[in-house]
C-alpha cells in the first residue's frame, strides 16, 4: 500500500510502468518475447521499453514458445531476473514441460539451492474474436502445479502493484492480463507500488452475497452488484488477486459475514478455478451457509471464433444476478 | 468369471481393435504398460502390423501426439503412447489447441478418434520430475475425454469404448494397476463413458475416488467397517464426461462425502467434486467436504519422502472420522 | 510439362483466389466482421500449382493463412465467404472465422491458428495415407514462421525415419521484408539457417527451394517429388518463396495494389500506383500471364473471358455469403464432442 500521489492511468500503462520502474531499479532484469522491441507488441503492451532500454534489455525471439521460455528458466537460475510474454495464454501449452517440470519444481528438488525468479507474462480474455486458440484462460492448471505462483490483476492499481510484487518475487509467477481490461482507467499510485501476492482484496462491501470474481468478472460482478442493489440485495464483491496461493482466509471471512456466495471466472467452468473456491469456502464456512455456492463460468466448449457466439462464453451480470436470486426462494 | 491382470486386460482391448479395424494405427515405445513393460500379444501385433505401428518414435512427444491427431483426422484412428503423463507435457498443445478443438471449430467436419495413453501418479521409483497427475488440467479443456480405469474389467471395457469412439481421450493409468487380478468377462465388452461405478454399497458416507485410489479407498471402507460405519465407494472411471447425478445421488443417500484423488489439492479433481456436490446437494450434506489429496507441494523422490504424499487408507479413515460422529 | 488446359487452368484458379481475397478485404469495409484475416495475395503461384498436382484423395493442412488453398481446392467460395462473415452456412457453422475454414470433403483435416499446429498433423495425415496404400499423400503448407517452432523440426524427422509421405510446403512470403540479416536476404527473419531449405535437408529430406511466384519452376519442383513420393512413400520439403505482398496485415488488410487489373499482363501503362514494381516484377498473376501470353497459349479475349467468369463467380458468392443467415447466439454451445 501506498500515500502517494496517484493519477488516472489505463491497465496497459500501469503494467508498463511497473516494469520500467523495476527495469529502472534492477539492472538484473529482462524482458524477452515476440515482437516486443521495436515493434512494443502486438497490443501495445510494451510501449516505450525497448525505447528506454535498449536491445540487451528489452529481446524479440523467434516464434518459439518452449525455447525462449526454457532460457528464461535458465537465465533466472543463473542471475537474472527476467520477464518473459507469451503473447496469448493459450500458448501456455507450448511451455508446459519448462513450466511444470522444470521451473516450478527446481527450487524444492535442489533442496532450496536454485531459485528462480521469473515473471511470465501473458494475455487472456474472451472478446476480440480471436478464436479457440487465441482467446482460453487456463490459470487453473498453474494453479493446479505445485511451485508457481500466479496472479490475475482486475484494476490499473493491482496491475501495477501485482506486476511490481510479481518480479520481486523470487520464484516464478505467472502474471495473466484480460485483453480487455487494457483500456479501463483507474487510479495509480505514482512511485514503487506493491501488492503482496496472496492477499484479496474486497471491491465492494456488503453483506447478503459474496461475489468472488476473477480478473475482468470483477467489473462484470461490480455491475450485477448494482442490479441486486436496486433488488434490496446486498452484494460483496471480492477479488482474489492471486489465484495461487490463494487468500483464503480473507475469502471464507467474507462468506461467514454474508452466509451466500456465488463464484465466477471467465475460464471453463469445469474444472477451473470456480471449483477451488467453492470447495475451500464451503469448508471454511460450511456451518454459516445459508445457500448452497454457486458457480459461474464459461461453458464446457471451445471459444468460436465469432462475435455474435463468443459471447456466450462470458458470464453476464444478469446471469450473476439469476445465480443469487435463485437462493433466494 | 476368468480373470487378468490389468495390463493384459488393456492390452486385450487394443489388440482386438487393431485386428478387427484394418486402419487403426499405433504409435510408441513399449512403455504402454509401465516398467512392467513386455506383453506378448502386443508384440505380435507390432511385428503382424508392422505397417501401422511406429514402434520406438524418436524423443519427440508433440510430433508424436500430432502424427497420432493427424492420422485420426485422416481416416486411420491411432493409439499413441507417452509412457509418463510428465513427458507428454511437450505434447500439450497438441491435445489441447489441435485435438480438442477441432471437431467444434470445423463445424461438426473434422473427428479425432485419437487415443492417448500415459501412466500418472505418486510411484516411489520414479525420478521426482516424473511424479505427477495432470488430469484435471486435461479435464479443464473441451474437447478432451478423459479415462481413469480402477480394474481390469473396467480398462478393458473403457479402452475398447474409447476405440470405437470419435473423441480424442486420454486414459491415465497408475503403475500400481498394472500387476493387479481381477475378474474381466470374456469376448469383447464396452463401458459406456460418462458412467460411474459404485464399488461397494453403503449408508453412512461417500468415499468418490480415482485410478489407484478406488482400492486404497476399499481398503478404507473395509477398515471403517469394523466399526460399524459403512463407506460407499464411488470410482467415477471417466473424469470427462463425468457421472455428476452418480455422484449426487450417493451424496443425497449418505449425507457425507470424502474424496481420494491423486491430483494436487488446488484447482485438483477433488475441488470440482467438491463444488458440484455443495452446488446440487448442499442440503443433503451434513458435514463439509473433506478431500483427502496430496498438498500443494512439488512429490520428492524415494518412498521415504513420499510417504507424507501418498493417499493412505489412515487418511481416508482419519477423513471419516472427522466428518462421522 | 504443363499443358494448355492445365496451363489455363491454373491461371484461372489463381485469378479466383485473387477475386475472393479482393471480396474479403472489400468486405471489410462494408460489413461489421472484426477479428483478423490473412490474404493470399501473391501467393497464388503457389497454391494454385500445387492444386493442380494434387489427386482427390490427397489430404492438405493449411494455417490461418488459408484461403487460396481452400477455394484453390476446389471448395465453394460461398460457404468460404460465409465462415468469413460468421454465417450459417458457413464450412464451420460460423465458429471458426477467417482463420479456421476448414472443408473436410475436399480432403483438408485442419486448418490451424498456432504456427506450426499443422506441420506434425499433416505428417500424421501421411501415416494415414500410407496405411492406406493407395498412393495418396499429405500436403502440409506452412509458413516460414511455422519453422521456428520446435514441432516442426521433430515432425519432419519422424516422417523421415518412418518414410511417411508428406509433402511440406513451407511458403516463405518474407522476402522482401527487412531483416536483420545483412548476408542472406531469402532467409526468414528469424531462422539462423542460411537458407530454411538447409533445415530438411539436415534430415537428409529431399529439398527443393523455388521461386514461388513462377508456376513453371513451382511444378517443376513439385510435381518430381509428388510422383516420387506416391510411388516411394517418404517426406519431400519446397520452400517456396515470394515477395510479400505490400499490402500484408493481419487485422486489416488494405487494397494498396488496387484491383488487380489483367491490361497489366499486355500494357504497361497499366502498371500504375505507389506498388506497381510489386505489380510488375513479382504479381504472380501478371507474371504468368504474361508467359501465356508470350507463348501464345493465351491472348487478350481468352483472358477478359476467364476474367469475367470468374468475377460472376465470386459476384455469386458474395450474395450468397451476405444472404446467408446470421447465427443464433448459443449455437456454439454445442458440437463439442462427436
Amino acid at each position: 500500500m501506498s500515500t502517494q500521489a496517484e493519477r488516472e492511468l489505463s491497465t496497459r500503462q500501469a503494467i508498463i510502468e511497473a516494469i520500467a520502474q523495476e527495469f529502472r531499479r534492477d539492472p538484473a532484469t529482462v524482458y524477452i518475447g515476440e515482437d516486443v522491441g521495436p515493434a512494443e507488441g502486438v497490443f501495445k503492451q510494451t510501449e516505450g521499453l525497448h525505447a528506454e532500454f535498449g536491445d540487451n534489455r528489452v529481446i524479440d525471439t523467434p516464434i518459439s514458445e518452449a525455447g525462449m521460455f526454457g532460457m528464461t528458466v535458465g537465465a533466472a537460475m543463473s542471475g537474472m531476473r527476467p520477464i518473459v510474454e507469451i503473447m496469448f495464454g493459450d500458448f501456455l501449452t507450448l511451455v508446459m514441460d519448462q513450466l511444470v517440470n522444470h521451473a516450478a519444481k527446481i527450487h524444492y528438488l535442489s533442496g532450496g539451492g536454485f531459485r528462480v525468479p521469473m515473471v511470465m507474462r501473458t494475455g487472456i480474455g474472451v472478446g476480440g474474436v480471436l478464436g479457440s486458440t487465441h482467446s482460453q484462460t487456463f490459470y487453473s492448471w498453474a494453479a493446479n502445479v505445485p511451485g508457481l505462483k500466479v496472479v490475475a490483476p482486475s484494476t490499473p492499481a493491482d496491475a501495477k502493484g501485482l506486476m511490481t510484487s510479481a518480479i520481486r518475487d523470487d520464484n516464478p509467477v505467472l502474471y495473466f492480463e484480460d485483453r480487455m481490461t487494457y483500456n479501463y482507467k483507474g487510479s495509480v499510485p505514482e512511485g514503487e507500488h506493491l501488492v503482496e501476492l496472496g492477499r484479496a482484496d474486497v471491491k465492494r462491501e456488503g453483506t447478503d452475497v459474496t461475489l468472488i470474481a476473477f480478473s475482468r468478472m470483477v467489473h462484470i460482478a461490480l455491475k450485477a452488484a448494482e442490479k441486486l442493489e436496486a433488488e434490496g440485495i446486498s452484494a460483496e464483491v471480492v477479488d482474489p488477486r492471486t489465484i495461487a496461493p490463494l487468500d483464503k482466509e480473507g475469502l471464507i471471512d467474507s462468506v461467514l459475514k454474508t452466509g451466500r456466495a456465488v463464484v465466477i471466472d471467465g475460464g471453463h467452468e469445469l474444472y477451473g478455478v470456480t471449483g477451488e473456491v467453492a470447495a475451500t469456502v464451503s469448508e471454511g464456512a460450511f456451518d454459516y451457509l445459508d445457500a448452497p455456492v454457486l458457480r459461474l463460468g464459461a461453458p464446457h466448449n471451445p471459444v468460436p471464433c465469432s462475435k455474435t457466439l463468443e459471447k456466450f462464453m462470458v458470464p453476464t451480470p444478469e446471469q450473476i444476478v439469476a445465480k443469487v436470486m435463485s437462493m433466494y426462494g | 468369471m476368468p480373470t487378468s491382470t490389468f495390463a493384459a486386460a488393456m492390452v486385450d482391448a487394443v489388440v482386438s481393435r487393431m485386428h478387427s479395424d484394418r486402419t487403426m494405427t499405433l504409435i510408441g515405445s513399449a512403455y504402454l504398460l509401465g516398467p512392467t513393460n513386455e506383453h506378448p500379444s502386443l508384440n505380435e501385433v507390432r511385428e503382424k502390423y508392422a505397417d501401422r505401428v511406429i514402434d520406438e518414435p524418436p524423443i519427440s512427444e508433440s510430433a508424436v501426439a500430432a502424427v497420432a491427431i493427424g492420422s485420426a483426422m485422416g481416416g486411420a484412428r491411432c493409439l499413441a503412447h507417452f509412457g509418463l503423463a510428465s513427458f507428454a507435457f511437450e505434447a500439450w498443445s497438441q491435445f489441447v489447441n489441435e485435438a480438442g478443438v477441432a471437431h467444434h471449430q470445423s463445424g461438426g467436419q473434422i473427428t479425432v478418434p485419437a487415443v492417448f495413453t500415459m501412466m500418472h501418479g505418486i510411484s516411489p521409483i520414479e525420478h521426482s520430475q516424473h511424479n505427477r497427475s495432470p488430469y484435471a488440467m486435461l479435464a479443464n479443456c473441451p474437447g478432451l475425454q478423459i479415462v481413469l480405469a480402477s480394474t481390469p474389467a473396467d480398462i478393458k471395457g473403457l479402452m475398447t469404448t474409447a476405440l470405437a469412439g470419435d473423441n480424442p481421450v486420454v486414459v491415465m493409468n497408475h503403475p500400481a494397476l498394472m500387476p493387479m487380478e481381477g475378474e474381466v468377462p470374456d469376448g469383447e465388452f464396452a463401458i459406456p463413458f460418462g458412467s460411474a461405478d459404485i464399488k461397494r454399497e453403503g449408508d453412512d458416507l461417500t468415499i468418490v475416488a480415482t485410478s489407484h485410489k478406488v482400492h486404497v479407498a476399499l481398503e478404507a471402507a473395509a477398515q471403517l467397517a469394523e466399526r460399524g460405519i459403512e463407506a460407499e465407494v464411488l470410482d467415477p472411471r471417466t473424469i470427462v464426461p463425468l457421472d455428476r447425478e452418480a455422484i449426487v445421488a450417493s451424496v443425497r443417500k449418505t449425507g457425507r462425502l470424502v474424496i481420494a484423488d491423486e491430483s494436487p489439492r488446488t484447482c485438483g479433481f477433488a475441488a470440482e467434486v467438491a463444488a458440484l456436490v455443495v452446488e446440487s446437494a448442499f442440503d443433503a450434506l451434513k458435514a463439509p467436504v473433506v478431500r483427502v489429496v496430496p498438498p500443494d507441494i512439488p512429490i520428492p523422490r524415494g518412498s521415504i519422502a513420499q510417504s507424507v504424499f501418498r493417499i493412505t487408507a489412515q487418511k481416508i479413515v482419519d477423513a471419516a472420522d472427522v466428518i462421522v460422529g | 510439362m504443363i499443358s494448355q488446359q492445365q496451363a489455363l487452368s491454373i491461371f484461372r484458379n489463381m485469378l479466383l483466389m485473387r477475386r475472393f481475397e479482393e471480396a474479403v478485404i472489400g468486405l471489410w469495409a462494408t460489413v461489421d466482421t472484426e477479428s483478423y484475416r490473412h490474404v493470399y495475395i501473391g501467393q497464388e503461384a503457389v497454391g494454385a500449382t500445387i492444386m493442380a498436382l494434387l489427386r482427390e484423395d490427397d489430404l492438405l493442412v493449411t494455417t490461418h493463412r488459408n484461403h487460396g488453398h481452400i477455394v484453390g481446392r476446389g471448395a465453394d467460395p460461398g460457404r468460404a465467404l460465409a465462415e468469413i462473415l460468421g454465417r450459417v452456412d458457413g464450412y464451420n457453422r460460423g465458429r471458426g472465422g477467417s482463420s479456421s475454414i476448414c472443408a473436410r470433403d475436399f480432403g483438408f483435416l485442419a486448418t490451424t491458428g498456432v504456427v506450426g499446429g499443422g506441420v506434425g498433423l499433416g505428417t500424421g495425415g501421411a501415416f494415414a495415407q500410407k496405411v492406406k496404400g493407395a498412393g495418396g499423400v499429405s500436403v502440409a503448407f506452412f509458413g516460414d514462421g511455422g519453422l521456428e517452432e520446435g514441432i516442426a523440426f521433430e515432425s519432419m524427422n519422424m516422417a523421415a525415419l518412418f518414410g511417411l509421405p508428406v509433402l511440406y510446403v513451407c511458403e516463405n512470403n518474407s522476402v522482401g521484408v527487412t531483416t536483420g540479416r545483412a548476408n542472406n536476404e531469402w532467409s526468414s527473419s528469424s531462422m539462423a539457417a542460411a537458407t530454411l531449405g538447409d533445415i530438411p535437408r539436415s534430415l537428409c529430406i529431399e529439398t527443393e527451394v523455388v521461386d514461388g511466384a513462377d508456376v513453371e519452376a513451382v511444378w517443376s519442383a513439385a510435381s518430381g517429388l509428388l510422383e516420387r513420393m506416391r510411388r516411394d512413400p517418404g517426406p519431400a520439403f519446397v520452400e517456396m518463396r515470394t515477395h510479400r505482398w505490400p499490402g500484408s496485415r493481419s487485422f486489416d488488410p488494405k487494397l494498396v495494389t488496387g484491383t488487380t487489373d489483367l491490361r497489366a499482363i499486355w500494357d504497361q501503362d497499366a502498371v500504375q500506383g505507389d506498388h506497381a514494381d510489386w505489380i510488375d516484377e513479382h504479381d504472380p498473376i501478371v507474371l504468368y500471364g504474361r508467359k501465356l501470353l508470350e507463348s501464345g497459349r493465351a491472348d487478350k479475349a481468352m483472358f477478359r473471358s476467364i476474367d469475367e467468369q470468374v468475377t460472376d463467380r465470386i459476384d455469386t458468392a458474395r450474395s450468397f455469403a451476405l444472404a446467408s443467415a446470421e447465427l443464433e447466439p448459443d449455437s456454439g454451445l454445442t458440437g463439442t464432442f462427436a
